[in-house]
């Protein structure tokens, strides 16, 4: 017989504050789209910044989400593979991102990588590469806060590929380039792009430290904050409901397609 | 490649605080070594250094005549058999097989007649697209020898292979290894903690202990004749006592352990006075519940204390002064009424008398 879970009062409890957590997401979300009307939706989308908002975000959160791939796949790779103690300080200071402000990460990023930065300065003088308020400086601010999430879902990912698997391939005769390519990344790819779903999700609603390096060409949440301080909460709550809906169903059809046809790999029972 | 020995010569490796010391070791073309050893005993570790996961501190690997130490593991053609396994999860049967090909077959008509003969000769051809994840423990088993020997090993190794596995199969398991080796000639080593698989899996024997290895020979003479307590203890000589030379006799002597007095013979010469141990295994002891006259040679008198259903035995252990343990089959127990508080005479036979020397 199956046990029944709601039969203690602890699992009772447990079930309301869970529900209570629930409620509170839910809650003003859904109050969001209920304020809203089909031709405040339609106002907002006919403006035409609007929507250069919306597209320029997907694009610069796909592109950083692209880079976060190619720098945090390797370091993630390292932090799981080597015993070196040295890495628990770098696995520190891959999770610094998630616990700084994110008006100090703009700040920091605008004294390292504006135009008289010790990167910044340099970058523009020889290659003209500017950071504040270009698509550059976007993705820079995107990329640094959310690469925790593309080095911690590989990593998880790494962890979870049996060691033995790896050491059977090498003694079939297979270096340390094949191994990595036929066998150990095609049993990461759905960690791998975990990472990219979650990295892409968070540059998307990255707003802090955009609106200190970049505040132009305006991102989707800048350009909300814009909204509500030029015409108050009717246009930028219809904005926000958009983005709301654009940013769920990304993370909802991305969770489908890994886990729709749910195979669990990595481990051979 | 052209089978011959593997020859390892005082191997040494220390991996953190973990030390593999002085290990020597020859097994030839055809023969199955087994490295028996408790948990902790250093055994995978002794695999993978041959196998080249590990620097070796000192000492070489040889196979074949060809110096393998500083090879990488890539190169070495060892074939490595991993607990449960270690198939690609993400390949299927044929594709596993596949990948161990060398460069120059892969993907070639050549190398696909390969695949194809090792699926025949292994019967998986019927299961060449499953996954791993849809094969039973002994298809699973086909595939990794069918994978390893796509690399035409001139050494196998073998890791605990069937840990995973449920009792009934093993046995069946280890046969069909067996029968692979006999077949290609391929020296292997084989390691467990089992001293029942040890035993039907072996031609040679070598027990591994705290990374040494204390004991190499055939089963037969590790498990009667064990070089020290540690191995005693551990091939399941459940009965060891200290003792004393008390009279040196031709071929023997005449050992005082606590009360009794045992007469044993053995190739060692012992000087009077010495301290020994004596060993004897639980299914060699003879239990009789007729009451002997006293003085008999290694006759003595015990009381029942427990009696335990061991598989197809009881296991019943007396007080005699120290304790002893025997296994008595089932039959026998009932027909000479064996119940607890039983005063029963028990005989160690001598040939069955084992002197360890103590250290």
């Amino acid at each position: 017989m199956k046990q029944r879970y709601h039969s203690s009062s602890l699992s009772l409890l447990f079930w309301l504050a869970g529900g209570l957590l629930l409620a509170f997401i839910v809650v003003p979300l859904f109050g969001l789209a209920m304020d809203q009307t089909p031709a405040s939706i339609h106002r907002v989308l006919a403006m035409e910044d609007v929507r250069q908002a919306i597209i320029l975000t997907i694009e610069a959160a796909v592109i950083t989400s692209l880079i976060a791939q190619l720098m945090g796949v390797p370091l993630a790779y390292l932090l799981s593979r080597s015993r070196l103690p040295a890495l628990r300080i770098v696995e520190a200071i891959v999770d610094i991102p998630l616990t700084v402000p994110h008006t100090v990460v703009g700040i920091a990023l605008l004294i390292s990588f504006g135009r008289n930065g010790m990167i910044g300065g340099p970058l523009f003088h020889w290659a003209h590469i500017s950071f504040w308020g270009s698509f550059a400086g976007i993705v820079l601010c995107m990329l640094f806060v959310s690469l925790p999430y593309t080095v911690n879902a590989a990593r998880i990912g790494f962890d979870n590929v049996d060691p033995r698997i790896e050491k059977v391939a090498r003694t079939l005769g297979a270096g340390p380039w094949r191994i990595f390519m036929k066998v150990t990344l095609p049993l990461v790819w759905r960690s791998l792009a975990t990472g990219f779903n979650l990295t892409l999700a968070r540059s998307m609603s990255e707003f802090g430290s955009i609106v200190i390096l970049a505040y132009y060409p305006e991102t989707a949440p800048v350009k909300i904050y814009d909204l509500f301080l030029q015409f108050g909460l009717s246009d930028s709550s219809a904005m926000s409901l958009v983005i709301l809906v654009l940013t769920l169903l990304i993370f909802i059809l991305f969770r489908y397609f890994l886990f729709g046809k749910k195979e669990p790999m990595g481990f051979d029972r | 490649m052209i089978i011959g020995r593997l020859l390892l010569d005082s191997l040494q490796l220390r991996l953190g605080s973990f030390n593999l010391q002085d290990v020597d070791m020859t097994v030839h073309p055809g023969e199955v070594m087994v490295i028996l050893g408790p948990n902790g005993a250093g055994k995978s570790v002794l695999l993978e250094a041959i196998a080249g996961f590990h620097r070796l501190g000192k000492g070489r690997i040889y196979l074949g005549g060809q110096d393998l130490t500083y090879e990488a593991a890539e190169n070495r053609h060892i074939g490595f058999v991993f607990q449960s396994y270690a198939l690609f999860p993400h390949l299927s049967v044929s594709e596993n097989i596949h990948f161990a090909l060398p460069c120059s077959l892969r993907g070639s008509s050549n190398g696909l007649r390969k695949v194809g003969e090792l699926l025949e000769r292994f019967s998986l051809l019927h299961l060449s697209k499953r996954r791993p994840k849809d094969l039973s423990g002994g298809e699973k088993q086909r595939v990794a020898l069918a994978r390893a020997l796509a690399t035409d090993p001139a050494l196998f190794l073998f890791d605990e292979p069937f840990a995973a596995m449920d009792a009934p199969i093993r046995m069946n398991l280890g046969e069909e290894i067996r029968a692979m080796l006999k077949e290609t000639g391929v020296p292997a080593i084989f390691v467990t903690h089992d001293q029942a698989e040890a035993q039907y899996l072996a031609d040679k024997l070598a027990i591994l202990h705290e990374g040494r290895l204390i004991q190499t020979g055939c089963v037969s003479e590790v498990f009667s004749r064990p070089a020290n307590v540690f191995t005693a203890s551990f091939v399941g000589m459940e009965n060891i006592y200290e003792g004393v030379i008390t009279e040196v006799l031709s071929g023997g002597a005449l050992v005082k352990t606590g009360k009794h007095c045992l007469e044993v013979y053995t190739a060692i010469s012992l000087a009077l006075g010495e301290k020994v141990n004596i060993a004897i295994r639980p299914e060699d002891i003879v239990v009789d519940c007729t009451r002997s006259k006293s003085g008999q040679k290694n006759i003595i008198q015990a009381k029942i204390i427990s009696i335990m259903p061991f598989g197809p035995m009881f296991k019943i252990r007396f007080e005699a002064g120290w304790p002893v343990c025997a296994y008595v089959t089932k039959q026998e127990c009932v027909y000479k009424g064996f119940v607890l508080g039983s005063l029963v005479s028990l005989h160690f036979p001598f040939e069955c008398l084992h002197v360890i020397r103590d250290k």
